[in-house]
């Protein structure tokens, strides 16, 4: 941006005084900000720089969350770039003011690059005015907060374009290279203006650009777009941890467990409020949020936000800030996670603070009460004799492994394939498979206890540990190479949380990556296609999310001849949640609008005649959904198997 | 001002019967709290914290070793102490009359007493009684609801008989009240008091301190029997033919029926 200071001291007095109480104003405001997010357990995100440094490439540089709306995506882009590029004129602009000469700036290649952003970014601020004004799509907020920060944003791409025009016109250097300019000056007829009039003209527009350039500054802090300021840092330490792992909590050595007030979240987890856009993709990824429910994922995060900025951090976070039942509506499905292009954490904070509820207070719904009393007193979320685990592999003529013992593939049963009706079909189909396959295995029967998985989500890391320690010492009597299980709740917490326990290292594999790997092997022989069937996969959050296991199920589907796969608008790593999830399994949901009753009403729309599953808790959520749909529409409900049993019934 | 609340450990409602060697055992090694007996810490707790916020609540069983885990969890929920009364190991069990006297005689001074209504083990419904009688105490068992008047050293009891009618009483205190389920939502002990529940002392008593040997019954069965396991459901395979005279086959020929 051409600068044309003139000579008068006054200016330079104002400007340099302007510059001075802005800067220090937004140093003082950011310093205390970091000051309010200090004070907090100890949360290190230093570790793997370079993996750090090549989520800033991929989520600050390539904005790579924010192309899965192909048309947003672009306009951020090329804001995110514009900005960039124009910033580099302010930091021009000020250098010269401050009578520093900026060669570079004066640069025609320069100059045509940053004319061009410039009116890029000015259509994409208009776009932007007639997304939020006339479009108005459900998931964005309609705030003046952002009408102010636009706003802003267009006033100063605007004088920023007549500054330049009309000092080079003042100086006879108008050039074609800086074509806005050039095109803008030619248009309001700067040549043939009188040069006081166009000094005066260029005096004012340099004062409101300076004057917004300080006010933008000072003024993000307090808006939602500080994420301009914040979103590289929180991607930068955003978490470098599977998802699947949650925090353990030091039961011996504390005194207070889970998040009540503000000075028990992490300085990162403080970082998450400052860094949200108020973009709403979590919410409208989130299945709580879609079926009506009060949780709100961008709320969760923007009321922590608001807690940090007015309330004194001594004021418990439950009640008032967050509300029990927005905690428990959680299916830690991870969705918004997903979808949240600031690389938020909502599952943590969320699940802090249940940990506050269950083992501070003992509050929980009174079901996942049940659930964890049964864990405790019958080590399985059925409440059912532990005994039923060997007594119906025994109808089966399964004998378990006796201590000691050796076998490359150990199959981890689990307490929905111990205990429940359905489940048992699963783990018979399994077997069916593996002995089809001619792969030899064995169980531990009631050496296994529930993996701890619902417990630690709904909120008790004690019972969790508990449950762990046990397993633990249970699987490790045993000689094994590969852990097998047709459970993704099971699976992650085998693979992520149970190593730091010290269970014996193995691979431990999901039924559908097992079966794919058989599949490759060819030691699976199919039927011949008799007709061709349609079905749909629903994934499982604990799958795709969680685990990265997308492909390997499908491939394993389309492999089976006859088997056309029709996938639903939500699949893969964007799939919508069943509901089971985060210990709701085991919790009571409003009958009105159920998430699972949602996803199977997306099911039966792809017109596939089976619904495939991959998980237990899935498959009687989608059965209870597909269910609950026919009697609406009194027609049978749609068939829902899983993935094993599908594979199964078409061995040759 | 003294609470005292009696609990007993049970096996896992879950477990099963077995017979080993002509010697009752359960499938499932898993001790609980007598589920009833939940009920009565609860209401022992809520009647300190509504009505007798100076009382000190006492956790009491007699039992085997394993029975401290039921005064732990007691003492996780809030109790201020714990009493376990021990015994030698004897393959029978001892009667209520005699879990009662012994209750009774180690609770020197007490002016409430909350227990479950019965034991879902051996379902005696009496322990209550004998302990009022050592006490020379008002009881009222199967309660659903307490009203405290502490000034007045009364209650109002609701007690619900079998054929579900309500019975009314005004109740003067020192009293011994048998809990039901429903009286209560005994509430989750929180993490911080499972841990300060396990570094606290439990007062330990002997059985033959507390009742004299000629007072000791123990009771035991001379045999056992289980009941039969339910024989399994024959399902009849073939299309509609096949099946009834498959049917009529088994009637004639393996039933001798027809
Ligand atoms: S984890 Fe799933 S249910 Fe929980 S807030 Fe996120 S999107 Fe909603
Ligand atoms: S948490 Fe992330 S996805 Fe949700 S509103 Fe904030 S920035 Fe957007």
């Amino acid at each position: 941006m051409a600068h044309l200071l003139t000579e008068s001291w006054i200016n330079e007095f104002f400007f340099i005084a302007v510059v001075l109480s802005a800067s220090s104003f937004f140093g003082f405001t950011i310093a205390s900000r970091i000051k309010s997010i200090l004070p907090g357990p100890q949360d290190n995100r230093f570790d793997q720089p370079f993996k750090r440094i090549k989520n800033i490439f991929k989520h600050v540089f390539a904005q790579s969350k924010m192309w899965r709306r192909p048309s947003i995506g672009l306009a951020h882009f090329l804001i995110f770039w514009g900005f960039c590029m124009v910033s580099l004129g302010t930091i021009a602009f000020l250098l010269e003011g401050l009578r520093f000469h900026v060669g570079w700036a004066q640069n025609f290649i320069f100059l045509g690059i940053q004319d061009f952003f410039t009116v890029l970014v000015i259509a994409a601020v208009l776009f932007a005015f007639f997304r939020r004004l006339v479009l108005k799509p459900n998931h964005v907020r309609l705030s003046g907060d952002a009408l102010f920060i636009l706003g802003m944003i267009l006033c100063l791409m605007v004088t920023d374009l007549c500054i330049d025009g009309a000092s080079a016109t003042l100086k006879g250097e108008l050039k074609s290279q800086a074509w806005a300019s050039f095109s803008l000056a030619h248009f309001l007829g700067f040549p043939n203006w009188s040069p006081s009039v166009l000094a005066g003209f260029h005096l004012v527009n340099w004062w409101i650009h300076l004057i917004t350039v300080f006010l933008f500054l000072c003024y993000l802090p307090f808006s939602k777009h500080f994420h301009v300021i914040t979103a590289a840092p929180n991607i930068f330490f955003g978490t470098l941890i599977p998802w699947g792992r949650m925090k353990t909590l030091d039961l011996e050595n504390s005194e207070h467990f889970g998040v009540d007030r503000l000075d028990q979240l992490s300085w990162k987890q403080k970082l998450d409020t400052l860094a949200c856009t108020e973009c709403g993709r979590c919410s409208d990824a989130c299945p709580a949020t879609t079926m009506g429910k009060k949780l709100d994922p961008a709320n969760i995060i923007i009321n922590l936000r608001h807690h940090l900025e007015h309330k004194d951090v001594n004021t418990s976070l439950h009640g008032q800030t967050i509300s029990e039942e927005e905690l428990w509506a959680c299916t830690t499905c991870a969705a918004c996670m997903h979808a949240c292009p600031l690389t938020i954490e909502h599952i943590p904070a969320i699940t802090d603070m249940r940990r506050h509820l269950v083992l501070m207070e003992g509050k929980m719904p009174e079901e996942a009460m049940l659930a964890l009393r049964n864990l405790e007193q019958k080590g399985n979320p059925w409440g059912i004799s532990e005994q039923e685990r060997e007594s119906w592999l025994d109808t089966q003529g399964i004998t378990p492994l006796n201590e000691g013992d050796s076998v490359d593939l150990l199959f981890w049963i689990g307490c929905a394939g111990s205990f429940d009706d359905r489940s048992k079909k699963i783990v018979l189909a399994m077997i069916k498979i593996l002995n089809h396959a001619k792969i030899s295995f064995g169980v531990i029967g009631k050496h296994e206890s529930c993996t701890g998985d619902p417990a630690r989500r709904i909120g008790n890391e004690y019972l969790f540990q508990m449950l762990v320690q046990g397993n633990v010492e249970a699987l490790n009597k045993f000689n094994y190479k590969k852990l097998l299980t047709i459970c993704p709740h099971c699976m992650n917490s085998l693979k992520h949380e149970y190593q730091e326990f010290g269970l014996y290292n193995s691979k431990i594999l999901h039924h559908s990556v097992f079966i794919k790997e058989l599949m490759d092997k060819g030691l699976i022989r199919l039927k011949e296609a008799q007709a061709s069937q349609t079905v749909t996969l629903h994934d499982s959050c604990y799958l795709t999310r969680y685990n990265d296991i997308v492909d390997a199920p499908r491939e394993a589907l389309k492999s089976v001849p006859g088997t056309q796969l029709i996938e639903m608008k939500r699949h893969g790593k964007s799939n919508f949640c069943c509901g089971a999830g985060g210990g709701r399994m085991w919790m009571e949901e409003d009958k009105s609008a159920r998430v699972n009753v949602q996803r199977a009403e997306e099911a039966v729309q792809t017109g596939a005649q089976t619904l495939i599953t991959e998980c237990p808790f899935c498959m009687t959520m989608m059965r209870d959904g597909t269910r609950a749909m026919s009697e609406k529409e009194r027609a049978d409900p749609m068939v829902v198997k899983d993935i094993a049993e599908w594979v199964s019934e078409h061995l040759a | 001002m003294n609470i005292a609340v009696c609990i007993k450990q049970v096996p896992n409602t879950e477990a099963q019967v077995i017979l080993n060697d002509g010697i009752l055992a359960f499938s499932d090694p898993k001790k609980i709290i007598n589920p009833y007996d939940e009920f009565a810490i609860e209401a022992a707790l809520r009647a300190k914290e509504q009505a007798f916020p100076d009382a000190s609540v006492t956790a009491i069983t007699l039992g085997p070793e394993s029975a401290t885990e039921a005064l732990r969890t007691a003492l996780a929920m809030g109790c201020d102490q714990a009493i376990h009364i021990t015994h030698e190991p004897h393959p029978g069990w001892l009667a209520p009359l005699t879990v009662g006297q012994a209750i009774g005689a180690a609770l020197r001074q007490v002016d409430l007493v909350f227990c479950g209504r019965q034991g879902i083990d051996h379902d005696d419904f009496t322990v209550p009684y004998v302990i009022a009688n050592a006490h020379q105490m008002s009881c009222i068992n199967v309660v659903k609801e307490i009203t405290y008047k502490p000034e007045e050293k009364k209650l109002w009891v609701v007690r619900e008989s079998d054929g579900g009618q309500k019975e009314y009483f005004e109740c003067p205190m020192p009293a011994v009240l048998g809990i039901s389920i429903g009286l209560n939502k005994p509430r989750y002990p929180s993490l911080p008091g499972i841990m300060k529940a396990k570094k606290k002392a439990i007062e330990s008593l002997n059985l033959t301190d507390l009742v004299s040997d000629s007072n000791c019954t123990w009771i035991q069965p001379s045999t056992y029997e289980l009941p039969k396991a339910k024989e399994a459901c024959k399902m009849i395979k073939g299309d509609i033919a096949e099946q009834a005279s498959e049917l009529a086959r088994i009637l004639k020929e393996d039933l001798h029926i027809v």
